[in-house]
């Protein structure tokens, strides 16, 4: 299952989707979390498109979880195009994926 | 920055009748005369800055019927929030021809110059390419978050408020 909070990130001065996973323990050497990420990704660009009122800018994630630490080498993950926008002081990082069609003010 | 050129670096590329000519540590004295000549003529040097040394940080320029109209230039800095190097990328145009896109005829040979060293001199652990936006010089276009030829992506605002926008080469990976 695959869930989102809106909230905005002050330092892009948006407001992102940040998506929480939760995988069956048996299966969590697949790629079940990953692949319900580009759902989501599709699915909240097409919501934020037809609701501009919502001014969703994108897909937002800190990414804290050691089973990402060998990914989380690559600064740019072309599947759900988040892109290491920077470090938080703890470590962690913070992506973002903007939506196509979503504008600056 | 995810895409490599599918021109070679070393030869001048034409876009828009503007020829670019790449000059990224190449010493090239023709390329680094015609830039001190365009930064003195419009008096773009800060104080203190020589052309001499401005014109060793010439990534590509953009020349119209053989005279210089725009450079792109960088330095390498590391980005403590990125915690990695990157170019820090600048361009200047004449300002007769700001119509002419050269800024943004530049930005993809530019890319790829610094790309394609980057990758042939991977103890620079050079990144990507990073550069700070004033939004009032590029109006509308400033309102996309990742612009579309050079990949640069809004990551921050600085506290002057001009866009931080940065990318990564596809090659580079974190130790």
């Amino acid at each position: 299952m695959t869930t989102a909070i809106l909230g905005p990130l002050d330092f892009l001065r948006a407001r992102f989707a940040f998506l929480r996973s939760a995988v069956d323990p048996e299966l969590r050497r697949g790629h079940a979390a990953a692949t319900m990420a580009y759902h989501a990704r599709d699915l909240l660009e097409r919501w934020s498109a037809e609701h501009p009122e919502e001014k969703l800018a994108g897909l937002g994630a800190a990414i804290e979880s050691r089973q990402l630490a060998e990914i989380a080498k690559e600064p740019y993950w072309p599947g759900t195009r988040l892109m290491l926008a920077r470090f938080l002081p703890d470590g962690r990082q913070v992506r973002v994926s903007w939506f196509s069609h979503y504008r600056v003010d | 920055m995810a895409k490599p050129s599918k021109t070679r670096s070393d030869t001048p590329a034409s876009a828009g009748g503007l020829e670019i000519r790449p000059a990224w540590r190449r010493d090239d004295a023709a390329i680094e005369a015609d830039a001190i000549e365009f930064w003195t003529r419009l008096d773009l040097l800060p104080p203190g800055v020589s052309g001499e040394a401005r014109a060793k940080e010439v990534i590509a320029a953009a020349y119209k019927d053989g005279r210089l109209i725009a450079v792109s230039t960088a330095t390498i800095e590391y980005v403590d929030y990125l915690r990695a190097r990157f170019a820090v990328l600048r361009g200047a145009t004449d300002p007769e021809h700001r119509r002419s896109r050269a800024q943004l005829a530049l930005a993809v040979p530019s890319r790829n110059i610094l790309h394609e060293w980057a990758r042939a001199h991977p103890e620079e652990e050079l990144a990507g390419g990073i550069a700070f936006v004033e939004t009032a010089e590029w109006g509308e276009f400033a309102r996309l978050p990742v612009w579309p030829e050079s990949e640069l992506t809004l990551i921050g605002y600085t506290p002057e408020g001009r866009q931080i926008r940065a990318a990564w080469f596809d090659h580079f990976r974190f130790g």
